[in-house]
C-alpha cells in the first residue's frame, strides 16, 4: 500500500483542478472565439495552410477588382465600337446614294456634308471615350486625347502600347484598343469617300472608296470580335473566382473554425469534472482524525 | 536487587522519551506543509539492562530510550526528482518564450505579417491597373510603409525580447552563485555535526531543497561526500566543493550553451530554466535571420524592378524600398514624391508594366529565399515557429506528469501524514500517562517502605 501524505493529497487535488481549470479555459476559449486555431503552434500545418488560404482569398479580392476594372473598360470600348459601326454603315449608305448616275451634284454636296458631320463622330469617339478621366484608345498615352484633326487629316498622338491586366494568376490581358490604326483608318477611309464625291469620281467611289470602306468595316468587326470574346473570358473567370472564393472559404472554415457542438460538449464535460473536483476536496478536507479525537 | 530509585530512574527515562517523541510528531505536524521537509522519526530503542546476580544471573530491563531521530527520506529520488524538473523547466521556459514569440508574429490574424506582404503586392496590382491615378499611387505607398513598418516592429519586438531573456540569464547566474553560497555554508554546518555523531536532519532537508532550486535554473552533477559534504558540477565546471565555491563566469554563449570567460573556463549548461532560455534564444536569433533575409530579399527584388521602370515624371532609377534587414526596410526617400513610383517601363501615364511585374514578383520563387516565394518562405517560417512551440508545449506537458509523479512517490515516503501522526501522538500521551502512573506507583511504593522502617506512617 502506498502511504500518502497529508500535503500530497491535497496537492493531487490542487493539480487536478489546475488542469480541470485549464481544460475548462480552453473549451471556454474555443467556444467564446469559435476558432479552433488560435496560435500557430495548436496546429501548424492548419496554421500555415490557413495563411496560405488567406492569401489566395486576398489576393482574389484584388484579381476581383482588376477584373471589374478589365470588364468595364473593354465594355466602354464595346459601345465605342459599336457607335463606329453604325457610323461606317451610314458612311456606306450615303456612299451608295452619291454613287448613282442619277444623283444631282448639289445632292453630293449635301452628302459630302454629312460624311464630314460623321467623320467629325468618329473623331469625337476617339477624344471622347474614357474610362474615369483615362482615354482609352491613346495606347498608353491615357492623359491626353489623342486625337487632332487639320484639315482632312488627322493625326494619332497616342501610342502602340497596350495597357496589360493580370486576371489570374500568371493570366495578362491586353485590355486597350489603339486609336491607331482602327480610327485613324476608319477617318481616312471616310475622308477619300468624301473625296470622291466631292471630286464625283463616282468610278473611283464605288471601286476603291466602298472598298476600303468595307476593308474597315471588316476589321471593326474583328476588333468586336476579340473585345467581345475577352469580356466573355473575364465573365468565365469571374464566375471562377466567385466559386474559389466559397470553396476556400468554406476549406478555411474547416481548418480554423472550432466544431462548436463538439467544444460545448467538451465545455459542459471540464465544467462537470470541475465541480466534482470541487467537491470531492471539501469532502476530504472534512476526513481526519483530529474530528474524532476529543 | 536493584537500586531503590531503579524504578523512578526508568519511568523517568520513559516520560523524557515520550515527550520527545511527541515533540518530534509536534514537529512534524507543524512542518505538514513545508516545502521539501521530510517527515522525522523517533526510533526508541531499551536501554542497557540492569544485571542482577542471584542464584541466577538475570538481566533486567531498565526501560527505553531515544535511539536516534531518523530523516526518512529517499536520496535516490531525489536525483531523479532534480533531473526531472531540470528538463521540465527547461522545456516550459521555451515554451513561455516562444508563446511570446507567437503573440509578435499575432498569426493567423489581420495584424500578421503575412496579410501586409499580400496587401503590398495587391497595391501594386492595382497600380498596374490604373497607373496614372494618384490616389492608386498613394495606395502603394502607405501599403510599402505598413509592410516596412511591421517587419520592423517584429525586428523590434524580437530584439526585445531576447534582450531581456539576456538580463534573465544573468539574473538567474548571480542567483546561482548565491545558491552555491548558501549550500556551500550549510556544507560546513552539515560536516561539523555529522563529526559530531548527530544527523542534521532540517539542515540536510535545506540543503536538498536549495539542490532543486539550482536544478531548476540548471542541471546539476551532485557529488556526496564522506564527510557529508556535497560537490556540485555543471558538466567540467565545479560550482561548489565543499566550503568552496567557483562564481559562474559573466559570457552567455548562447549557442554552444554555456557561460564562458573566454579564457577557457566554461560551464556548460545542460538544463534547467537557463538552458530553456538559451535554446529560445537561439530559436529567435534564428527566426530574426530568416526575417532579415526576407526583409533584404524585399528590398532587392522589389527595387530591381522598379530601378529599371519610369516614373510620371519621366526619370528612371527611382528606389521603391531601402534597407538590408527587417529592422532597417523603408520606404525610400526617392518616392515620396509619388509619382516618382515607378508603374511603367516608359513614362508613358497608361503604362502600368513595372507594377504589374512587381506584383506578379510574389508568384517568383527566389534564390535568396531558398528557392520559395515571397508568401511561401515567410510561411514555412510561421509553421516552424509553431512545430517548435507545439512540440516544446507537449515536452513540458509529459514531463511535468513524469516530475508530478515523481514528486508524489517521494511524498509517500518523506511526506507527513497528519492522520498517522495524530496516532502516533495517541500512542506516546498513552505511554507518558502509564509512565507518569509508574512514578506514581513506585513512589508510594517507596513511602511505604520508608513508613516501614520508621514506623511512622
Amino acid at each position: 500500500m502506498m502511504r500518502v501524505s497529508t500535503a500530497q493529497m491535497l496537492n493531487a487535488m490542487q493539480q487536478a483542478m489546475e488542469r480541470n481549470y485549464e481544460r475548462y479555459h480552453l473549451a471556454q476559449q474555443t467556444v467564446v472565439t469559435g476558432k479552433r486555431i488560435q496560435r500557430p503552434s495548436d496546429d501548424p500545418f492548419g496554421a500555415s495552410l490557413g495563411i496560405t488560404l488567406h492569401r489566395l482569398l486576398q489576393e482574389s479580392e484584388q484579381y476581383q477588382r482588376n477584373l471589374t476594372t478589365a470588364k468595364n473598360f473593354l465594355s466602354i470600348t464595346e459601345v465605342a465600337l459599336e457607335n463606329l459601326n453604325d457610323l461606317i454603315r451610314q458612311t456606306k449608305s450615303l456612299a451608295v446614294q452619291a454613287a448613282t448616275d442619277t444623283q444631282s451634284a448639289e445632292g453630293r454636296a449635301a452628302i459630302a456634308q454629312q460624311i464630314q458631320q460623321i467623320m467629325a463622330e468618329v473623331v469625337s469617339i476617339g477624344n471622347n471615350t474614357t474610362y474615369g478621366d483615362r482615354f482609352i484608345f491613346g495606347g498608353l498615352q491615357t492623359l491626353s486625347a489623342p486625337f487632332t484633326v487639320s484639315g482632312d487629316t488627322l493625326a494619332y498622338h497616342g501610342d502602340h502600347g497596350s495597357l496589360n491586366v493580370e486576371v489570374s494568376p500568371a493570366v495578362v490581358m491586353s485590355i486597350n484598343v489603339q486609336g491607331d490604326p482602327l480610327i485613324t483608318g476608319i477617318y481616312n477611309s471616310m475622308a477619300q469617300i468624301k473625296h470622291y464625291v466631292e471630286t464625283s469620281d463616282i468610278e473611283g467611289l464605288s471601286r476603291d472608296g466602298l472598298q476600303e470602306l468595307q476593308n474597315q468595316l471588316d476589321n471593326l468587326l474583328r476588333t468586336r470580335a476579340v473585345v467581345g470574346s475577352k469580356i466573355q473570358q473575364i465573365e468565365m473567370i469571374q464566375q471562377r473566382l466567385d466559386k474559389r472564393k466559397v470553396d476556400f472559404t468554406e476549406l478555411l472554415s474547416g481548418i480554423e473554425d472550432a466544431d462548436i457542438a463538439d467544444a460545448i460538449t467538451k465545455l459542459k464535460m471540464a465544467d462537470t469534472t470541475y465541480q466534482v473536483t470541487l467537491a470531492t476536496m471539501a469532502r476530504l478536507q472534512n476526513l481526519s482524525l483530529l474530528d474524532f479525537l476529543t | 536487587m536493584p537500586w531503590t530509585f531503579f524504578g523512578i530512574e526508568l519511568a523517568s527515562r520513559a516520560l523524557q522519551s515520550m515527550q520527545m517523541a511527541m515533540n518530534t510528531t509536534g514537529h512534524n505536524l507543524a512542518n505538514i506543509n513545508t516545502p521539501g521537509y521530510s517527515r522525522q522519526r523517533v526510533n526508541l530503542a531499551t536501554t542497557e539492562p540492569q544485571v542482577l546476580q542471584g542464584i541466577k544471573t538475570l538481566f533486567m530491563g531498565s526501560g527505553v530510550r531515544v535511539d536516534s531521530i531518523q530523516r526518512i527520506r529517499d536520496i535516490f529520488l531525489d536525483g531523479r526528482v532534480a533531473a526531472t524538473n531540470s528538463e521540465y523547466q527547461r522545456l516550459n521556459t521555451l515554451y513561455q518564450r516562444l508563446t511570446q514569440v507567437e503573440d509578435v508574429f499575432s498569426e493567423p490574424t489581420d495584424a500578421g505579417l503575412s496579410r501586409q506582404i499580400v496587401a503590398f503586392f495587391n497595391a501594386f496590382q492595382e497600380l498596374s491597373t490604373n497607373p496614372e491615378n494618384v490616389g492608386t499611387r498613394a495606395s502603394v505607398y502607405q501599403q510599402a510603409e505598413g509592410m516596412a513598418r511591421t517587419f520592423r516592429q517584429l525586428a523590434g519586438r524580437l530584439d526585445e525580447i531576447f534582450a531581456e531573456m539576456e538580463q534573465r540569464v544573468q539574473a538567474t547566474a548571480s542567483e546561482i552563485n548565491s545558491i552555491a553560497q548558501s549550500i556551500a555554508d550549510l556544507n560546513v554546518k552539515i560536516r561539523y555535526n555529522k563529526a559530531l555523531g548527530t544527523m542534521p536532519n532540517d539542515l540536510l532537508d535545506q540543503r536538498t531543497n536549495l539542490i532543486e532550486k539550482l536544478s531548476e535554473y540548471v542541471n546539476v552533477r551532485v557529488t556526496d561526500l564522506p564527510d557529508g559534504t556535497v560537490r556540485i558540477s555543471l558538466g567540467e565546471f565545479v560550482l561548489v566543493e565543499a566550503e568552496r565555491t567557483n562564481t559562474l563566469p559573466d559570457g552567455i554563449d548562447y549557442v554552444n550553451k554555456l557561460f564562458t570567460d573566454g579564457a577557457g573556463v566554461q560551464a556548460r549548461i545542460a538544463g534547467g530554466s537557463v538552458r530553456g532560455l538559451m535554446d529560445a534564444m537561439e530559436y529567435i536569433r534564428n527566426y530574426r535571420t530568416r526575417l532579415d533575409t526576407l526583409a533584404n530579399e524585399m528590398v532587392q527584388a522589389v527595387n530591381a524592378i522598379h530601378e529599371t521602370g519610369y516614373g510620371l515624371d519621366g526619370n528612371t532609377g527611382y528606389r521603391l524600398l531601402e534597407g538590408s534587414d527587417a529592422l532597417t526596410i523603408r520606404v525610400s526617400e526617392d518616392v515620396v514624391d509619388i509619382n516618382h513610383i515607378a508603374a511603367g517601363v516608359t513614362s508613358a501615364p497608361g503604362d502600368g508594366q513595372k507594377a504589374l511585374e512587381i506584383a506578379r514578383l510574389r508568384q517568383s520563387p527566389l534564390i535568396g529565399l531558398e528557392n520559395k516565394t515571397i508568401p511561401d518562405y515567410y510561411t514555412a517560417l510561421v509553421a516552424e515557429l509553431g512545430e517548435h512551440t507545439r512540440a516544446a508545449s507537449i515536452g513540458q506537458e509529459n514531463q511535468k506528469i513524469i516530475l508530478q509523479n515523481l514528486q508524489a512517490e517521494r511524498e509517500a515516503v518523506s511526506g507527513v501524514n497528519m492522520d498517522e501522526e495524530m496516532a502516533n501522538l495517541l500512542r506516546y500521551q498513552r505511554s507518558y500517562q502509564a509512565a507518569a502512573q509508574l512514578v506514581s506507583v513506585m513512589d508510594a511504593t517507596i513511602a511505604d517502605m520508608l513508613a516501614a522502617f520508621t514506623g511512622r506512617r
